[in-house]
């Protein structure tokens, strides 16, 4: 079954007799303020943020492939039906609205609104896609400002590199450029 | 013999002639008066000894008693001037005069006792005295006493006198009127005997400096200290200006009021047929009050004229005939787009990377 754009209808269902809020996947879900959440995550270890994370976006990620019936389908998919499913489950869930931008090679998730950290978002993106197409991918805030945080989600190795370039100094953009670079002349050697 | 023998002997005589009876004559001399002497003298020996032995061959009868007394007077002023000269009475004169006073009388004759004194001179050479200090028994020493020599002759000897310890350049008076130390000084002055180092005059130090083109013969250091006085001036020499580029510069009074400026420099020095250098000497000594504003850039590129010190270059570009619409670059393909056709593509080439 293709699925070119989000339903959110049914997303949330709300039993106010019993006082309870359910995902459309009949999963409990609570609502908590988001200074509360990010005071809690200010006071918790790395640990246990990137835990909850990875239970937030494995959860996006398994309704996506339901949606899509398999991992496979979720791969044939495209880029903006993808898209479509994953930002619709981050704005069901308040993180905030979510976009993919194509720098060459590189996949780059951009979220406008963010609600919470960057560690904790990149760890719901990083497990929401590596759970849905069933690859490991790897993932890190390259940049952030006001309106708009982005991700780059690459491999191992791409990732720490970038990671440490950025960390030197280097804007994100030329990280890119030079990771493009890099697998340029590794193709022509 | 010795002295004690001749004494022991005289004594013994004396006592021989004394002891016998004789007239006595108004010439001789009193008896008593001699054995007081003697006893005076020479008590001791002359009463232990025995003449008999001695004389008894020469002594033998009345006559020979007559003469043994004259011999006795002889010997006696003999002795007496020799006991003088022991007791160290020996006048420094030649002469020696000795007064014999009456003594007590010895003997036991009653006449012969008398009131005469004896009266005995006798003439000593000092320097044939020599004085026998063994011979006596008051004196100690045994070394022998030699007499010292006249002073009249000590004197005689002395050494001439000493040369006068100044010399005689300290007597020279110097006028110091006659000084002139900057006229009377030599250029070839020799050096002083504690230097080794050659002196060189002041006249050849300062050509060597001034007119020189090596270094000095000599570090200023080693060389001697200034003269004091005047000091000669330099020979006058002409340089020449062109070479050295130094002029001497206009009077105040001579300078022109104007401002000259470097663009009117040619100009003024062609109509005034002076050099450009006076000119700028000139221009040094004008006040800066005086002078006219200096013109605007624009007004000094239209009056452009030529500039003798500064030359300005400018390029002549000659550009290149080429005709438009040439292609020049030839593109074979397209560009490699990145397309993915699904989320799976860009994923791996994403993954890729």
């Amino acid at each position: 079954m293709q699925t070119r754009s989000f339903d959110p209808s049914r997303a949330l269902r709300f039993d106010l007799p019993r006082g309870s809020v359910h995902s459309a996947s009949d999963e409990r879900m609570l609502l908590l303020p988001v200074d509360a959440l990010n005071e809690l995550f200010q006071a918790a270890a790395p640990g246990v943020v990137e835990a909850l994370g990875e239970r937030i976006g494995r959860s996006f990620g398994q309704r996506i492939v339901a949606r899509f019936g398999s991992i496979d389908e979720v791969r044939q998919a495209p880029l903006e039906t993808f898209i479509s499913q994953l930002a619709g489950e981050l704005a069901v869930s308040g993180f905030g609205i979510a976009h993919l931008e194509r720098w060459g090679r590189a996949m780059v998730i951009a979220i406008e609104e963010a609600a919470v950290s960057d560690h904790l978002l990149a760890s719901v993106i990083d497990t929401a896609v590596e759970t849905a197409s069933g690859r490991e991918v790897w993932c890190t805030p390259i940049m952030r400002d006001e309106q708009t945080a982005r991700f780059f989600m690459s491999s191992q190795s791409a990732v720490f590199r970038v990671r440490q370039w950025i960390d030197d100094g280097m804007p994100w953009g030329a990280a890119l450029s030079r990771l493009h670079e890099r697998r340029v002349h590794g193709e022509d050697s | 013999m010795n002295v004690q023998d001749r004494i022991a002997k005289l004594n013994s005589l004396l006592l021989r002639v004394t002891s016998r009876p004789r007239r006595q004559s108004p010439g001789d001399p009193p008896r008593a008066a001699m054995n007081a002497i003697l006893d005076a003298n020479f008590a001791a020996p002359a009463k232990n000894e025995e003449p008999e032995e001695v004389f008894a061959d020469d002594l033998s009868s009345e006559e020979a008693t007559t003469t043994t007394a004259a011999a006795a007077e002889a010997a006696l002023g003999e002795h007496v001037s020799n006991v003088l000269t022991l007791e160290g009475h020996t006048a420094p004169s030649s002469e020696i005069s000795s007064e014999v006073r009456p003594a007590p009388v010895i003997g036991t004759s009653p006449g012969a006792q008398s009131d005469g004194s004896i009266e005995v001179t006798i003439d000593v050479d000092p320097d044939s005295v020599v004085v026998k200090a063994a011979a006596e028994p008051r004196y100690d020493s045994s070394e022998r006493l030699v007499a010292a020599p006249k002073a009249q002759d000590q004197v005689m000897n002395l050494p001439e006198p000493l040369p006068p310890m100044r010399p005689e350049s300290f007597s020279e008076t110097i006028a110091v009127d006659d000084l002139d130390i900057v006229e009377e000084i030599p250029d070839d002055e020799e050096p002083p005997a504690s230097s080794r180092r050659p002196v060189t005059s002041a006249g050849e130090q300062l050509e060597q400096i001034a007119f020189s083109d090596e270094a000095p013969r000599q570090p200023p250091r080693h060389t001697p200290p200034p003269e004091s006085g005047r000091l000669p001036a330099a020979p006058l020499v002409e340089f020449d200006a062109d070479v050295t580029g130094v002029r001497e510069a206009l009077p105040i009074d001579e300078a022109p009021t104007g401002d000259l400026t470097s663009r009117q420099l040619p100009e003024a020095a062609d109509s005034s047929g002076q050099d450009v250098d006076e000119l700028l000497a000139r221009d040094m000594t004008t006040p800066p009050s005086n002078r006219e504003p200096m013109p605007s850039i624009d007004t000094a590129i239209e009056d452009e004229e030529p500039i003798v010190s500064h030359v300005e270059l400018s390029a002549v570009v000659t550009h290149a005939a080429l005709e438009p619409g040439t292609s020049v670059a030839e593109f074979s393909g397209t560009v490699n787009r990145f397309e993915p056709a699904s989320f799976g593509d860009l994923l791996d080439a994403s993954l890729s990377l």
